[in-house]
């Protein structure tokens, strides 16, 4: 996969990013400006970028790595990521539009005359975009080593400084345009390959992925390993192999014929490893392969990995449509939207063009089953994207394939963690710094820093595992905030403290506790993975509970605040409450 | 401003030049058969009176007393915000029933039918066919149904006020 062409278009696709962002940048003067690109966006311009900024990593990387690994279980990530576009829609889109703030700490604010109450929401901006910047980052390094053999810390520190660079020199109206490319280049770049593949899946006879066996070479494949692994194998295999397994070396050039007898084995990095076609694939230890019924079936393969796995979806499904509205750089792109009528069909768009590109992951799992089994081995099935291409396709039509998907891939770190970079800097900027230009850009540099510091710690934690956690804490924190403050007059500034303390505070804790605990199987193990199912509950409850207490503690013009996010524009008693 | 102007114009009754009295087509046998009127002339004319009624009279204060009322939150102002809350509000949840009963009872469906993973679409078993992309389709239409209703509601919501 290292070829030229995919080095070419990772380039292109790089520099046409900046390029536009340059463009944007020639354009964007005032500090309204870099905020929110002065609200001046269309809702298809705006939608394009909603859906660029939001399809990161996880979605066009680990989505096809987890539906390979795990089967159709894996297809409510991508189904909970859209759907949360529909809630907001329902709840949130139009009313925070015409409140007027650029953020959520502007919303707390604004809403509750509580400093106290912005204070925490920007600690969990600052939690909940730091804890999506980390994935981004990964899937980064991850990707550079796939298509270049880099070490993991230079896709790190290459792409963060990269998006720093970019953010520090554009603000957002050059990244509304970049954003916007960046979807389009996506939707391309996931559905061109996977239309080919599917075509060669029908003229390859279209073998049954629903049999009862475990996955299988179907031609003579040289596995080269990358990174030292330790596999297993189910039957007795003959193999060719060059580079050290087991401990003993093979010497290169002479391919020795051995078999790799039932059970573990060690192989080093460097390794060259030829299987016959038709041999059964090995599996990296822990990872047993599920047999195609289980795999294609709901409730396959993890119920063997994890206990209680309804209840797991559940909260998955809970934390996904719940969260959405509350990932702050999100929301942030709401304010461009010139009223609350454009922010509802900007919301419906992104419905549209979400699930146009969530049809595609899909296609790579599956068919990564079939022709690349040997990512099981190496861990690699994150990586099924960027590999399928070239290994169904060789030649240079697999070549422009695999350089379309990783310059998709780059497009997927580049957007997610620009998107996400501006929210914290902004954050940083108003809350920490004073808020100018200038600040706006120490804090980019800040937030940029830091999130390499930290991208360079999580390599051994799971890309999707990360995004669903940012996306619980989201749930436990801004959904109640953004929902009882938009529908409910009763909310107290104490009240919405109470429960951000609580919900986001829980919800954090037990991810925590999942990293660095590691529970074992049961109750307690499900329940700290997947907290929103109870924390989001505990939140609102926090909430409506203080908040009755409080009750004579209400915020000012709370009637005024309600006409201002619920009454349409025509009647022109909407107020600004930044100011 | 200028949709506020661009509203009040799409609420207005289509006003048209002195309405000429309908008259009926004439079948080809007939020709030469004097035009019969559809409508009794002076009815026509009664017609044309009542597209009109005191129109520019109404215009002139649109809706002054209960926009105040709404803007200085009034306990009427309150009772017509609360309407219009109260059926938005409604609206998501209706919308959101719907969402929740097909996306929340598939996990549950699935677990409880296992059967259901033989059916095919396409060659495609079920719940890949669901969960891999009927499900979209799906949103959207929720989505699509919200916003007309919900642009409905506002558009009543400022004709009453503009009316009252």
């Amino acid at each position: 996969m290292s070829s030229t062409v995919t080095l070419a278009a990772v380039v292109v696709s790089t520099i046409a990013t900046i390029l536009i962002g340059a463009y944007g940048m020639r354009v964007a003067r005032t500090t309204s400006d870099f905020f929110v690109a002065s609200r001046s966006v269309r809702p298809m311009w705006n939608a394009s970028a909603i859906s660029g900024e939001y399809l990161s990593a996880a979605s066009f990387l680990g989505v096809a790595g987890l539906v390979m690994k795990y089967g159709v279980d894996m297809l409510w990530y991508p189904v909970g990521f859209a759907a949360g576009y529909l809630v907001l829609l329902l709840l949130v889109a139009a009313p925070l539009r015409r409140f007027g703030a650029y953020t959520i700490p502007d919303f707390a604010e604004g809403r509750l005359d509580s400093l106290v109450v912005r204070r925490l929401a920007t600690t969990f901006v600052l939690l909940i975009g730091w804890f999506y910047l980390l994935p981004q980052l990964k899937g980064a390094g991850v990707t550079l080593r796939a298509i270049l053999g880099a070490p993991y810390w230079i896709g790190v520190v290459g792409v963060g400084a990269l998006i720093t660079a970019n953010v520090f020199l554009g603000g957002m109206k050059g990244i509304t345009f970049v954003q916007a490319f960046q979807y389009w280049l996506k939707v391309t770049a996931i559905s061109l390959p996977a239309i080919v593949l599917l075509l060669h899946y029908q003229a390859d006879d279209s073998p049954r992925l629903t049999v009862p066996v475990p996955p299988q070479f179907q031609m003579e494949t040289v596995v080269h390993v990358r990174v030292a692994a330790r596999f297993e194998v189910d039957a007795d295999t003959p193999v060719r192999i060059e580079g050290t397994l087991d401990g003993t070396r093979h010497d290169p050039g002479r391919a020795d014929p051995l078999t790799l007898a039932a059970g573990r084995h060690t192989v080093a990095a460097g390794a060259r490893i030829t299987f016959p076609a038709g041999a059964t694939a090995p599996h990296a230890v822990g990872q047993p392969n599920a047999d195609g019924r289980s795999w294609s079936r709901p409730f396959g393969p993890v119920s063997k990995e994890r206990s209680h796995p309804l209840f797991l979806t559940y909260s998955l499904m809970l934390a996904t449509f719940l969260g959405t509205m509350g990932l702050p750089h999100i929301l942030v792109r709401f304010y461009t939207n010139p009223d609350g009528r454009a922010a509802r069909q900007t919301t419906l768009i992104v419905l549209v063009l979400l699930g146009a590109f969530y049809v595609f992951p899909a296609v790579y799992g599956a068919l990564g089953r079939l022709y690349a089994p040997d990512l099981y081995l190496t861990k690699g099935t994150d990586t099924v994207v960027l590999a399928l291409p070239g290994r169904v396709f060789p030649g240079l039509g697999g070549e422009l394939l695999s350089g379309l998907v990783a310059a998709g891939a780059f497009a997927a770190f580049l957007s997610t963690a620009s998107g996400l970079l501006i929210s914290v800097a902004g954050a940083l900027a108003q809350d920490v710094f004073r808020g100018s230009v200038a600040d706006f850009r120490r804090g980019a540099a800040v937030a940029g820093t830091v999130a390499v510091a930290l991208g360079l710690l999580v390599e051994r934690f799971d890309i999707n595992l990360l995004v669903g956690w940012a996306f619980a804490i989201a749930a436990s924190s801004f959904c109640p905030l953004l929902v009882l403050g938009i529908w409910w007059r009763g909310l107290t500034a104490a009240g919405a403290g109470a429960g951000l303390a609580v919900g986001g505070g829980l919800a954090s804790a037990a991810i925590l506790a999942t990293m660095i605990g590691h529970p074992g199987p049961g109750w307690a193990e499900a329940l700290l993975s997947q907290p929103a199912a109870w924390s989001v509950p505990a939140a609102f409850l926090t909430m409506v509970v203080v908040s009755r207490l409080t009750a004579r503690r209400l915020p000012t013009e709370v009637g005024a605040k309600m006409v201002a996010m619920h009454t349409p524009e025509a009647l022109g008693l909407g107020r600004n409450y930044r100011d | 401003m200028s949709s506020r102007s661009r509203r009040r114009q799409a609420s207005r009754p289509p006003r048209r030049g002195p309405a000429p009295v309908p008259v009926a087509e004439v079948p080809a046998d007939q020709a030469g058969a004097a035009p019969v009127p559809l409508i009794d002339p002076a009815l026509a004319a009664r017609r044309v009176a009542v597209r009109n009624p005191r129109g520019r009279a109404t215009r002139r204060e649109p809706g002054e007393r209960a926009l105040t009322e709404l803007a200085e939150q009034t306990e009427v102002g309150e009772i017509l915000l609360r309407s219009l809350t109260r059926a938005q509000l409604m609206l998501a949840v209706r919308i959101f029933a719907v969402f929740g009963f097909f996306l929340l009872g598939l996990p549950a469906l699935f677990a409880t039918h296992p059967g259901l993973a033989d059916y095919r679409i396409f060659g495609l078993p079920l719940p890949w066919i669901i969960l891999g992309g009927a499900v979209y389709p799906l949103l959207v239409l929720l989505g699509v149904l919200y916003v007309r209703q919900a642009e409905r509601n506002e558009r009543d919501f400022v004709e009453f006020i503009e009316r009252s």
